[in-house]
């Protein structure tokens, strides 16, 4: 039997799971809160809980994580100087030193201007001590990577760091988005190469050898020493490795995923058992880079949504805020409180909008305090020491404070992360619908009452109808989402808005209705599933899977990807219609052939064993090497003669991991 | 209240001789008609707008239909820059800001450029701001044009099969430069065909310069 063990380290909980990978058999699962200042604390908590015998025997790791996706946001990471090579980097993703040299090439891999390597090695010896990597970018470097080769080799020879080339990381066109991907995982190298140190310690300290992979933003997972060299590929790496889980926990290899979590709903695509990718490449933190990875859209509906009554009808805002079930577990006053709203008469909140809204149902506290207060006006300092010392209702700062309550701005506070909100939210209508009993029921229930009375309406009537307004919103984005996927546009249009909002209400106008199918099974992931997604299948008539073990299906997918390397080669006639003369371009290089038959037949074989010797050095057994051969072709005006413009090929070798069992 | 009248009267009148000049194909007329609408203080956007583009609108229409031929077409935009030279100057720039930046070019290797001249008067009819990039001209000249510029289009044409080639090059070009994600390229020509265009990632084949025009005017 041969036994994994998968980690996901999300923004939230570290999730891990042990699985025989024979049978895809969960074998045990265990979930430990992270601490996002030290991910392996998450990392010892869930293995603490894991089932200690089994540990003994697992063969391999793997890992998904959101390190990387957030250092890059955050802006961490090593000092980089980037070398240009025939162009001007736009900036997009900063550095901290860059130099633009005379060299770079054309379309057809020709050089364009000779590499100026007097200029590269003087910015060399310049950066010297003051920076940790070196990314290089080349123009059209991509159809002839010689000038990136050389400067690296002068880089290594010279500085002795990790130095990274674009044609490296992605065959597609676009040099500054390129040099863009080339920063950014220079940046990551140390961080992700600490992060493989510090998981292999604790792996070590419960006795396990085996092999560490780092699953990367398309699903497929890499050797340690890959994910040392090009870390920038495992961005968006827990997305995909939940689209992974939910194929191997549904069966299903073309699906729609719907992540539903605290704070948000990912959607993505599964085709012939594959993460929907995004095609122009990821953008992280605003920047578009190159890197492959899971498209995923995001909508502010979660667990942890905001759902107050405004205009007497209840409302559900992009804001995160912490559930009343799980708040009087912490702070019981908030019980009372609630408690005693029976007795208190609902505002009437006829004209207010749902963001200034004031409901004795919520309440805030203090996270923390600022560092510098010069910002700050009196009350909103007197309003963090009021908060800090228990949570209170905006009318009961407002006193402690000696201030009008509409006067009272605590969204600022909010905002800019000092304060949170408790309050009424999706997991508690599902606690006071009873169909969640994770925290107090009772907590939920008393909210539920006085939101209904501040809509006028009776509480299961305010509670269905709360329902029914999420049901809607999930709809809604999945049409949306499918709808943009189809046509690259949302633009409806006030037709199409009419017909979407009566599909998705299931009423007719007065004169028609409409239904709308969607043909693929929804696949729903994370703990409050359950209780919505059946219902977004029933509108749609489309078939629902939801496993128990859904909870974990981040490790799930982790531990259940496949090793794989793809190479990516453009066959191009010598000129639009040519019988002979192609050349073949690729990281590999740029090779001349004669037929076009001779350059696929040559480039399948040297990207082939370029290729299975990359996933053979992550530890891949069982290699199958797969070709993705796509001729362009198209008519000549009007005479309908097929012609070639080019060939595209797609090599990619996969084999699971080989298990090595600590003797 | 008369006089209110008496004006209005004398504005229509040069507009419908804007549009008959252009309609007429006659440069002497679009040109003191121009100047004379400057003297009587009509908007130059007006006169633009309501005599010579409804002039080379009709003009456009009637190639479209066959009823009028290439000659006939390229003097009527004659007439129409002969307008436009006098009018476009006196357009306050703030006026300008809001238009969409075009360009037209025919590929390296090439040097027909009738069908892009036409295109070029139509574009600018419609509203455009457009720079003529002209013939015979590089591809990567092209492709830094537009990125310079920061055009919204770019319209490409070529008459020839073998200078077809330049086209997917600009196009790679630029991807290569970034600015492929912000501009709409258009291609047209006789041995181009809309498969061609799909294939090398051009957004539209253009039929005729008209076609382009209505195409552009449908999805911007």
């Amino acid at each position: 039997m041969r036994i994994g063990l998968g980690f996901d380290t999300g923004g939230t909980y570290t999730d891990a799971v042990i699985m025989d990978l024979d049978e895809t058999r969960i074998l045990c699962k265990a979930k430990s809160p992270t601490t996002r200042e030290d991910l392996c604390i998450g990392i010892r908590g869930a293995l603490a809980a894991l089932d200690q015998d089994l540990l003994k025997d697992v063969g391999v790791v793997s890992l998904s994580s959101t390190l990387a996706t957030n250092s890059v946001v955050e802006g961490k990471g090593a000092r980089v100087a980037l070398v240009s090579i025939g162009y001007d980097y736009d900036g997009s993703c900063p550095v901290d030193f860059t130099v633009t040299v005379a060299g770079g090439h054309k379309l057809r891999g020709e050089e364009a201007a000779p590499l100026d390597e007097e200029a590269v090695r003087r910015f060399l010896e310049s950066v010297r001590g003051r920076v940790d990597g070196v990314a290089i970018a080349g123009y059209l470097a991509v159809r002839n990577p010689d000038h990136e080769n050389r400067v690296r080799d002068m880089a290594e020879e010279i500085l002795g760091l990790p130095t990274v080339c674009g044609h490296d990381l992605s065959s597609g066109l676009g040099f500054s988005e390129r040099a863009a991907t080339c920063v950014m995982n220079a940046r990551l190298i140390p961080v992700v190469c600490d992060l493989i140190e510090s998981v292999k310690k604790v792996l070590s300290e419960h006795g396990i050898s085996a092999p560490l992979m780092m699953v990367r933003g398309d699903g497929s997972m890499m050797g340690e020493e890959e994910a040392r060299h090009r870390p920038v590929e495992t961005i968006m790496s827990g997305p995909a490795a939940s689209l992974i889980g939910a194929m191997v926990l549904s069966g299903k290899r073309d699906a729609i995923v719907m992540d539903m979590g605290g704070t948000t709903t990912d959607i993505g695509i599964l085709r012939d058992g594959k993460p929907r990718l995004e095609p122009e490449g990821a953008i992280l933190g605003g920047i578009r880079t190159r890197v492959l990875a899971a498209e995923i859209s995001t909508s502010g509906i979660g667990g942890d949504s905001r759902i107050v009554v405004a205009n007497g009808k209840p409302v559900q805002t992009a804001l995160r805020v912490m559930p009343l079930c799980f708040a009087v577990q912490r702070w019981p006053r908030i019980k009372t409180s609630l408690e005693a709203l029976s007795a208190v008469k609902p505002p009437s909140s006829s004209t207010q909008d749902a963001d200034s809204v004031v409901l004795e149902s919520e309440f805030l506290r203090t996270l923390r305090k600022p560092a510098d207060t010069r910002d700050f006006s009196p009350t909103d300092l007197a309003v963090l020491d009021t908060l800090a010392e228990e949570p209170k209702t905006i009318r009961e700062i407002a006193e402690a404070v000696g201030v009008h309550p509409y006067m009272l701005n605590v969204r600022r506070l909010e905002s800019l992360g000092f304060v949170q909100r408790i309050g009424f939210t999706p997991t508690d209508m599902l606690h006071a619908l009873g169909e969640l009993s994770q925290f107090d029921a009772e907590a939920s229930k008393a909210a539920a009452d006085y939101l209904a009375r501040a809509a006028r309406v009776p509480v299961d009537g305010f509670l269905a109808t709360c329902r029914e307004m999420i049901r809607e919103k999930l709809c809604t984005e999945l049409l949306k989402e499918l709808v943009s996927e189809e046509i690259g546009s949302t633009a409806f249009g006030p037709a199409g808005e009419d017909l979407l909002r009566k599909a998705i209400a299931g009423t007719p106008g007065r004169d028609y209705g409409c239904s709308i199918r969607v043909g693929k099974p929804i696949i729903g992931i994370g703990a409050p599933v359950s209780s919505y997604i059946p219902a977004v299948g029933e509108t749609f008539g489309a078939e629902v899977v939801i496993n128990p073990d859904s909870d974990v299906g981040n490790a799930i997918g982790a531990i259940s990807s496949s090793i794989s390397e793809s190479i990516s080669v453009l066959i191009r006639p010598a000129f639009i219609g040519a019988e002979e003369g192609f050349t073949a371009f690729s990281k590999l290089g740029k090779t001349e052939f004669t037929t076009l038959d001779e350059a696929v037949t040559a480039s399948v074989a040297t990207a082939t064993a370029a290729v299975t010797e990359e996933v053979r050095r992550s530890g891949a057994g069982n290699v199958t090497v797969t070709v993705d051969r796509r001729d362009k072709e198209f008519d000549y005006g009007d005479t309908g003669n097929r012609t070639l413009l080019e060939v595209e090929l797609t090599v990619t070798a996969a084999g699971r991991p080989e298990q090595f069992l600590a003797s | 209240m008369e006089r209110e009248g008496e004006k209005q009267m004398a504005k229509e009148q040069i507009f419908e001789d804007l549009a008959n000049a252009v309609v007429n194909r006659d440069a002497g007329l679009a040109k003191n008609t121009a100047e004379l609408a400057l003297a009587e203080g009509v908007d130059p956007v007006e006169a633009i707008n309501e005599g010579l583009v409804r002039g080379m609108n009709a003009v456009g229409e009637r190639f479209a239909a066959r009823q009028v031929y290439l000659p006939q077409v390229l003097a009527s935009s004659r007439s129409l820059y002969a307008g436009l030279d006098v009018l476009l100057p006196a357009i306050p720039t703030d006026r300008l800001t809001g238009a969409k930046k075009a360009g037209t070019v025919v590929v390296e290797g090439d040097v027909h450029d009738i069908g892009k001249n036409i295109l070029r008067t139509l574009l600018t009819a419609s509203g455009y701001v457009v720079t003529d990039l002209g013939k015979d001209v590089p591809s990567d000249e092209v492709a830094e044009k537009v990125r310079e510029e920061s055009l919204d289009v770019l319209c490409v044409s070529t008459i020839m099969s073998p200078t077809m080639e330049r086209m997917p090059e600009i196009i790679d070009l630029l991807k290569e430069n970034g600015a492929r994600s912000h501009v709409t390229v258009t291609i047209g020509g006789p041995p181009t065909s809309h498969s061609f265009a799909e294939r090398i990632g051009a957004d539209h084949r253009d039929d005729n310069a008209q076609d382009a025009v209505d195409w552009l005017r449908s999805v911007q």
